[in-house]
């Protein structure tokens, strides 16, 4: 017999959840050893109770500095990198589910996904609201901690429902607040009128959502911004020229000159990325500085010298990933030699990609430096940039990887989640850790530029690949049996 | 119990200002295999998805079972399976726990039969949906909504993409589902296949429905007649009924909707003229129907 709600659970195992269990081990990896130093720096060695007593007094300031890290860890960057994931994953994919042509003829199938959805949440909110309220022993409501919680993940997944491409600005904002946040004073508990206030807006997005997705129909206008299964066409739709582009408004961009990245950005594949990517470093920089200077006080210093600093590498990027692979893949056919091709599409990704990246620091240090007039010394800024942009050869390396198995998303979301550990766990930007890092992961990312840039050269491209038949693949050609693939 | 399976009265519907189909009425009854034939864009799907209760129309009311189709009940859907234009499947799955995963939610599922046309039909249980051809994918398509054998079929061209041979099987398990007393409602371009399975052709034009009729009188009553006179035709020769006239000097070939013994006699007595009628097929008689 078989289990409707079993079947539909095993419609989860889908490479895009894989980002999702990533940064769900992450968090528990995180979660048990800050709860079992807690526990290490609270026990005493035998002795008498009064003697006992004395010394935790005396560890006291240092258990709850580690009490409090956990729950600002909690509650801060990894559980919102969890639920955001969580809930914007579940809204799309219960969309994709139940979106599907057939799916409204289907019996049951809308409050079987529901039902399973609200359990997930229920499971994920439980768990995570049990951690935090016994874990540490701070004696934090359990009520705001609920409504914390629910709110990461039901703001995503309400906008994730209504206008998946609001979910960009979220990436591009929540970082902000949450990288310049580390460090700071944590404020806990917040008021209870607060607390009902974001309980009622996450159940709100909940309950709204929910009853959209139980008469889900094509009738719906969000019907037709559902993101598809597969690589929908309209993710990487042309926007439009570029309002500064002189030479297309006057009519000659027809006649592309035979440089490379005025070739590239002719053709689909490089064309959104670029002209995007320095605007979207701005917009990201300058959220970035303004949030630093207004609702955290930083000083120019401390955002330039903040170890979070690595972690603007991961924006740029998230253009190169969305790529449309089999538009690339149908645009090797052009008349222009296949290396040609590539060197001039990845040099536009490339370029875009430091655009934007520079964009940002470039934003972030303006701001600073409009807002409080503080010159940043070059003395403060060169280690964190080579750090970031080592972080940056590394992630461009992982994105431009041809195969677009899950195999990519694992790697992306682990690199996020090692620079992201900057964050919790400063980096010493000065001596040998900080060359021996930085070094490795420059050559990491020049490896990987190279390899894929052979890869799209000279293989034929499976977009569609799992990382296991690649890997049977490679075997195979090791063994000198299999032909190339 | 409702006399008919399917019924549409007045049912308009349109898209921005446009209208795609303008007051169709369609009654279908059970164990009738109806098949829609139409030009690109003249709202075949767009019936079919209102049919199914997946569309709203602006007027006009749909029942499906007895049922409104915009509020399907659990046991209404049950009994019934729908193939869509584009086999829109999730790509990281596997055939076969597609297949599970459509079978769960269906009280009765016919295993044997999907695992007997799975084999037929060369899809590995193992392979991801995604890689598969578009010929593959509809294929599955197919599967899943034959798998707890409903009542009502709706195919939205399913064999567009399907070779010959497994359209053929395909023809044949259509027919297998029809000797059971299942209705079929099917769409398609491919004329032969439903000359082997259809009773009624329903043909839409510009949104309304222009034939609605069975088969065997459609054949019956549409013909093309070649006319041949001793003298050139006159200016002002004409035939009742007729789709379309070619003229040329002593001869014509003229297309008719309402051709009979009586009135082939009468066209003969009437302008001194030798009439040679020649049967139709359900292509010819779609292209003739379309033209006028």
């Amino acid at each position: 017999m078989r289990n409707r709600y079993r079947a539909a659970l095993r419609t989860y195992r889908r490479p895009a959840f894989l980002g999702v269990l990533i940064a769900a081990g992450g968090w528990l990896v995180m979660l048990g050893l800050m709860i079992f130093l807690s526990r290490l720096l609270y026990q005493v060695p035998d002795a008498p109770e009064p003697v006992q007593n004395q010394m935790r007094e005396a560890r006291a300031p240092q258990v709850r500095e580690v009490q409090l890290t956990v729950v600002s860890g909690c509650m801060g960057f990894y559980s919102f990198v969890l639920l955001s994931l969580v809930g914007a994953g579940l809204s799309i994919h219960l969309k994709a589910m139940l979106g599907a042509p057939t799916s409204p003829l289907v019996p049951g199938l809308r409050q079987t996904h529901l039902a399973l959805a609200g359990l997930m949440i229920a499971g994920v909110i439980g768990v995570l609201a049990l951690a935090i309220c016994c874990g540490p022993g701070l004696g934090v409501s359990p009520l705001a901690v609920v409504a914390y919680l629910l709110a990461m993940l039901a703001i995503p997944a309400f906008l994730a429902h209504w206008r998946p491409e609001t979910l960009v600005v979220m990436v591009i904002v929540m970082p902000g607040l949450v990288v310049t946040r580390q460090g700071r004073a944590f404020i806990w508990p917040p008021s209870t009128p607060v607390t009902i206030v974001v309980l009622a807006v996450a159940i709100g997005c909940l309950v709204s959502v929910g009853m959209r997705l139980a008469r889900f129909n094509e009738e719906m206008h969000e019907f037709h911004l559902r993101i598809q299964a597969g690589v929908s066409p309209r993710a990487t739709r042309v926007l439009g020229p570029p309002l500064g582009d002189i030479r297309y408004w006057r009519g000659v961009g027809a006649r592309a000159p035979a440089n490379l990245l005025w070739r590239a950005r002719h053709w689909h594949a490089a064309w959104g990325t670029l002209w995007l990517a320095p605007v979207t470093g701005l917009c990201f920089g300058a959220t970035t500085g303004f949030v630093a200077m207004f609702l955290w006080h930083f000083s120019v210093r401390d955002l330039i010298g903040s170890p979070s600093l690595p972690y603007l590498a991961v924006i740029p990027v998230v253009g190169v990933l969305g790529q449309n692979r089999p538009l690339l893949m149908q645009e090797l056919l052009r008349p222009q030699s296949r290396s040609e091709h590539v060197r001039a599409v990845g040099a536009a990704l490339a370029t875009a990609t430091f655009l934007c990246w520079v964009s940002i620091l470039a934003g972030a240090v303006l701001t600073c430096w409009i807002l409080k007039q503080e010159d940043p010394s070059i003395e403060d800024l060169w280690r964190p940039a080579i750090l970031s942009l080592s972080c940056l050869l590394t992630l461009f390396g992982i994105v431009t990887w041809p195969y677009r198995s899950a195999f990519i998303y694992v790697c992306y979301f682990g690199m996020c989640g090692v620079i992201g550990s900057f964050a919790l766990v400063p980096m010493p930007l000065s001596g040998h850790g900080f060359a021996i890092a930085s070094s490795a992961l420059a050559l990491a990312g020049v490896f990987l530029i190279r390899r894929s840039y052979l890869h799209w050269v000279n293989d034929e491209v499976d977009w569609n690949s799992d990382v296991w038949s690649l890997l049977r693949s490679w075997r195979s050609r090791s063994a000198g049996a299999g032909s190339p693939r | 119990m409702s006399e008919f399976v399917l019924t549409l009265n007045n049912v308009s519907k349109s898209f921005d200002l446009k209208s795609v189909l303008s007051n169709v009425s369609l009654a279908v009854a059970p164990g009738c295999v109806v098949g829609l034939l139409g030009k690109n864009g003249t709202g075949k799907t767009t019936l079919l998805k209102c049919a199914l209760g997946l569309l709203k129309p602006q007027s006009g009311r749909i029942h499906v079972f007895g049922e409104p189709a915009w509020t399907l009940s659990g046991e209404a859907k049950a009994r019934i399976g729908y193939v869509p234009q584009t086999p829109a499947l999730y790509p990281w799955m596997r055939v076969g726990q597609i297949i599970d995963y459509q079978a769960s939610f269906y009280p009765h599922w016919n295993d044997d039969l999907i695992e007997r046309l799975r084999n037929g039909w060369g899809l590995d249980p193992s392979d991801k949906v995604g890689p598969l051809s578009v010929g593959q994918q509809q294929k599955l398509s197919i599967l899943l909504a034959i798998g707890h054998e409903p009542d009502l079929l709706v195919l939205d061209e399913p064999a567009a993409a399907l070779d010959p041979e497994a359209r053929r099987s395909f023809v044949r398990t259509v027919l297998d589902l029809v000797g059971r007393g299942r209705t079929v409602l099917f769409s398609t371009h491919i004329t032969s296949d439903l000359e082997r399975i259809a009773e009624r052709i329903v043909i839409l034009e510009r949104g309304a429905i222009a034939v609605d009729e069975d088969l065997d009188r459609l054949k019956e009553r549409v013909k093309r007649l070649h006319i041949t006179a001793r003298t050139p035709l006159p200016a002002g020769f004409s035939v009742p009924g007729s789709l379309r006239l070619e003229r040329n000097g002593t001869e014509a070939l003229v297309s008719v909707h309402n051709a009979s013994p009586e009135m082939i006699r009468d066209l003969e007595s009437r302008w001194s003229v030798a009439v040679d009628v020649e049967d139709l097929s359900l292509e010819d008689i779609f292209l003739e129907v379309t033209r006028a």
